[in-house]
This record gives structure tokens, sequence and C-alpha cells, in this order.
């Protein structure tokens, strides 16, 4: 499988700034998330890469060559559209063959491939449905089998789940991410879901307003998001307003001590964002009385909802609000607690990251 | 919302006056032209009450089968080349942004406004010996001495394909600007030239639109008089021309009138198909 290199890439739309400065690296074999909200120019690279649109700088390098020159249907790649983009005059079989015609193969090797491929995606009999008689689940994956009937060398999907709704999302998203696994195949998804990033990517790429935010596995970018806007897009967070005060931070009047501090420039006054995540936040038994120490606040419980796999319990703390969440199956090693009930809420240090605006 | 399209439309009186018109201006000299079609000739002009099928029988002469031959012909093949025109062209300002789009429909149907003569007069003089195509050729040393296309087949032809062409793009616009974007793109990523994507994808998801816009172009050019007077031959003359040339030179008013009636009955029976194709595929 080949190595896929975007180097340098820009791309403007007028005078909108589709793509600045884009440059990633996707080994071999492996999946590639692009994730960010609307606009920020995801969807924009992997038209890039398919060739239906034209960076107006930069390279596409494919094992070291450069895909500019040649049009979309030279380049090889297998591409799954968001509207599926099955062609609706075809039967499901001649959907999925219509590549393998263009390319030449005989009657028999069709079908042959066209029955493999649909019992790869766990459709056998439905090579003679015509396109409106699928439903939403069956489009996805006659539209994947389509894009991988001619082995493609790169295979780009965007917002592949889009369309679905929730619980046939996550089942195609476990499909997707085994189906690549076991065809090895150097893939590129377009999503706005993180979910979907977590769950079928080796790397995540963080966008936002066509520049690259951050890059790095699913964990690395959940544990370590480099930014505000990733800790803010990726999962939930705790995002409290504090003042930088030379080691620490300061939330109201409360030290809060950050283990590890990426930024250099601080100085003394700034004003700096804190980030938690609500698994790392702890609660103790509240006592009224009690001082708390260092990285604890005190503050009463404001909501608590059970959501079945999940705890989630807001903390006011003076003007801040802090949400913590728990696993209900741990419920032996956290506190029942109820609306008004007086915590102490631990900021651990070491899970706590800081931003300066 | 109380005052829906539907409710506007659902009185009496629309319905009414529809029925009223189409009979008054349209079932009632059909009948009178389909008694006359019946009627028997007498020499010197003048025709008599019959019922005799022989206005209808003449058209199985040879003279009159060749007449219907080269008028279905030649208006089948406008049709076609302003078809394939007129596809392409719309198929491009499908692809345009709104302002391209909107100057071109205004051009077109600027065209559809000019009469008939006016596009007539227009051809025979650049298919002119003097002043046009001819003239331009021998200019350019492509003839030896400049020449006159017009009257002939080629130059009547192109006129009727002319005139036909927007009727085929104000068909074709609304299907193709529908038409999602992502097919093409994804016939491209299989494999596909651009040509062949649109061959192999939106030629068939447009099919029955391809279909009513060529009987469409077909119909108006079956029933064109001015630009074969003009620009065509005798022996290219449609069956339009002949009509009016049977009532009016031949004071043949019956047979003008089977002719006639042959005229509609074939326009209606195309229109009924067209009808047919577009509730098979909606």
């Amino acid at each position: 499988m080949p190595r896929l290199q975007i180097e340098g890439v820009n791309k403007h739309f007028g005078s909108f700034t589709a793509l600045n400065d884009i440059w990633l690296d996707i080994p071999a074999g492996k999946l590639l998330c692009l994730l960010g909200p609307s606009g920020c120019g995801k969807t924009t690279i992997l038209r890039i890469i398919a060739g239906l649109e034209f960076p107006d700088s930069g390279k596409i390098l494919l094992d070291g060559n450069d895909l500019a020159i040649l049009p979309p249907h030279r380049r090889d790649i297998g591409m799954v559209f968001q509207s599926h983009a099955l062609f609706p005059h075809l039967s499901v079989a001649e959907n999925i063959s219509y590549g393998l015609r263009i390319a030449g193969f005989s009657k028999s090797d069709r079908r042959e491939r066209v029955e493999e491929l649909l019992e790869t995606i766990r459709l056998p009999d439905i090579g003679d449905k015509r396109i409106n008689q699928l439903s939403g689940g069956e489009l996805q994956r006659v539209s994947v089998a389509r894009a991988l009937a001619r082995q493609p060398r790169i295979f780009l999907l965007d917002e592949p789940t889009s369309a679905l709704d929730a619980n046939l999302r996550e089942t195609m998203q476990i499909e997707l991410r085994r189906l690549q696994q076991s065809l090895n195949i150097t893939t590129v998804v377009v999503t706005h879901d993180q979910s979907e990033a977590m769950t079928l990517a080796d790397l995540i790429v963080v966008m936002q307003a066509g520049t690259i935010e951050q890059i790095g596995p699913p964990m690395e970018i959940y544990e370590k998001p480099r930014t505000e806007f990733v800790a803010n897009f990726i999962g939930a967070t705790n995002m409290l307003n504090c003042i930088w005060d030379g080691d620490c931070a300061l939330l109201g009047n409360k030290k809060l001590n950050i283990k590890s501090i990426a930024d250099s420039t601080l100085t003394r006054g700034d004003t700096v964002k804190v980030s938690i995540r609500p698994e790392r936040v702890e609660l103790l038994a509240g006592d009224r009385g009690k001082k708390p120490d260092s990285n604890q606040l005190t503050g009463t419980v404001e909501f608590v909802r059970n959501i079945g796999n999940l705890v989630e319990v807001h903390t006011r703390c003076k003007n801040t609000s802090i949400a913590h969440t728990y696993s209900p199956q741990n419920l032996s090693t956290e506190l029942n607690l109820r609306e008004g009930d007086a915590v102490i809420v631990h900021l651990p240090a070491e899970h706590c990251l800081l931003y300066s605006k | 919302m109380k005052n829906t399209d539907s409710e506007f439309r659902s009185g009496p009186i629309p319905g009414v006056f529809a029925t009223v018109a189409l009979g008054l201006f349209f079932f009632v000299p059909f009948a009178i032209m389909l008694a006359f079609s019946f009627y028997h000739k007498i020499p010197g002009g003048l025709y008599e009450p019959a019922f005799e099928a022989d206005n209808y029988l003449r058209f199985i002469s040879p003279f009159f089968t060749q007449i219907l031959l080269i008028s279905t012909g030649l208006c089948s093949l406008a049709s076609i080349l302003a078809l394939f025109i007129g596809f392409i062209l719309t198929y491009f300002m499908s692809r345009m942004n709104k302002r391209g789009r909107t100057l071109w429909l205004i051009l077109l149907v600027s065209l559809l406004s000019l009469s008939e003569v006016i596009i007539g007069f227009s051809w025979s003089i650049l298919f002119s010996r003097t002043a046009g195509i001819g003239g331009w050729m021998y200019m350019l040393g492509l003839l030896d001495a400049p020449r006159a296309f017009a009257p002939g087949f080629g130059a009547l032809l192109t006129a009727l394909t002319f005139i036909c062409v927007p009727f085929i793009v104000l068909v074709m616009f609304p299907p193709l600007t529908r038409l999602p974007k992502e097919w093409v793109e994804s016939a491209r990523t299989l494999g596909a030239t651009p040509l062949r994507a649109v061959i192999t994808v939106v030629v068939p998801s447009v099919r029955p639109a391809l279909i009513a816009a060529y009987i469409l172009a077909f119909i108006y050019s079956l029933g064109s008089y001015v630009l074969p007077i003009m620009l065509g031959k005798p022996r290219h003359w449609t069956i339009t021309v002949h009509i009016t040339d049977q009532a009016l030179y031949h004071a043949n008013v019956p047979f003008a009138s089977a002719l006639s009636v042959f005229l509609i009955v074939t326009a209606l029976s195309l229109i009924a198909l067209i009808s047919k194709i577009q509730s098979r595929f909606a």
C-alpha cells in the first residue's frame, strides 16, 4: 500500500482561504481522519487528493509521485461521497461493477468481483435491487463496495456515516474500521463527528479555518489537546477562566498547580484557560467547615443526571461550574450525591492543561 | 398557510374557461376541418359535402409518401442535431454559476421571441453568395468562386436546428441543473473520462427529458412554414407548406384538411407519448 503525502497545499475560493499551508504524511495502510467543524477545509483536502479540486500551490505525492498531473480517472482512488452518489439508473450490481466495466474487466470477472464484494459488505442478495429500494445502511455499504471494486491504492470517505441514525452509525463505523484493517488500504476519512474519528482513526488531524490545529493518534489528541479549540472540539471538557500567577493559575483566589506548561511566554497577570476532562475531576465528601488542599475547590452539587452508562455531576464552585463524570458501575467508589450536597472538587495537577488566550 | 396554491386554483371558473376556450378554438375548428377532409373536391376550386376517404388514400401515393418521408426525415434530423447541440449547451450551462446561467437563459429565450421570418432572412443572408458564408469561404480561399448555400437542404436543416435549440435547452435545463454533481464526480473517481461520465451517467439519468425534448423539437419543426419556403427548394418543403399549397394554390381544401388532420393527430400522438414517458419515469 502506498504512502500519501500532502506538501504545502494552499487553496482559495475567491477571497476565502479554504486551505492554508497544509502538510500531511499518511503512512501506508493507515487510516487518517480529517476532523473539524463545517467549512474548515477538510472536504477540500479530500477533493484535492481525488483530483476533483486543484490546489493553488503545493503537492500531493503518492509514493513520491506527484498526482497533480493526473486527472481523477487516472489516480486509482476509491471515493465514498457523503450523499453516496450511487447511480439510480443502474442496479446495485451494475453500480458496483461500473468501475470494473470501464477498466475493461470481462463480464464473468465482473460478476465474480461483485459477488465477492457483496459478501464482504454482508449483503449477498441485493445485487438485482434498484438503488431507490435500499435503506440508508445498505446505500452506505454499496457505495463502499463500489469504491473498493477496482482495489484502489487510496480509499477516501467523505462523512461516510453522517446520513445514518445513531445506532447504525456506530455499527457502520466499526465495520468500516474492520474492513480498512483487513484490506490494509491507505485511507482518508472526513468527519465532523469526534467519536467517529476516535473509532476509525490511526491518526486524527484536527482542522480549523483551513489550518491544521493538531495531528496525532486519537488518545494523544484526547489526552493532550494542544490548543483550546482541540480541547473543546474533542470530547467534553471543563474550561476554566484563570489568571496566570507566575508558577500557577488563579481561579478566583484559588491556586491551581499545572504540571506541564508548554507556553514559556506567559507573564504574571495574563488571562489563561485551564482545561480538565470531566472524568479526570475528582469529587470528595464535602465538609463546609473544612479547608480544601492544593488544587481543591469547595462547591455545591448543582445538577446530577444518570444516562445509564455514565453519571454526570455539575458542581458550582463560586462563579464556576465544573462537570464530573463517572461510570455508575464504579458507584461503590463514588459518593451518592444529590443536588445541594457540599463537595470538594479536586482538579489533579497532572490532568490540568493550560492554554494562553 | 391557508391560501395555498391548490386552493387558489380550485375555483370552478378557470376550469370552465379552459373547457370553453379549448372547445371554441380547438375542437370546433378541428371538427370542421375533419368534416372537410371527407368532402369531395369538384374541379374549379369547389367542393361538396360527402363522406369519402379519397383524400386520405392519396397519402399512399408515391408523391405524398415522399413528402411525408422528407418532412419527417428533415424534422427528425433537425431535432436530433438540436438535441445534440442543446444538450451540450445545457450541460455546460448547468455547470456555470448563477449569473452565467441567467445570461444564457435570457439569450436563448430572446431567440424564441424572434419571428421565424427574421430568422429565415438572417440565415438566407448568411447563406447567400455575396454577403454570407459562401463569400467568406471564397475570400479565405476555400472556394474557387463565391457561392450561395441557400436555398438548399443544408440551409434549411441549419435554420430548423437553430429554431429548435432553445426548446431543447428549456426542457433540459431543469433536470440537468438538478442532477447532483457528485454523480459525475463519482464516475470520474471510478475511472471514467469526462465524456464517458456524461454518456454513462448524465445521459441515462435525464433520458425521459431527452425524449420529451426531442419530440417537442420534432413537432415544432414539423409545423415550420416560413423556413422551408425561404431556405428550402420545393422538394424540401415540409407538410405544412404543402397544406398551404393545396389550400391556396390548388384550391383543394378537402385534401389540405386531410393533411392538416394527419399533422394534428401526429402531433397529439407524440404529445401523448411524452406524457406517458414522463409519467412512467416519474
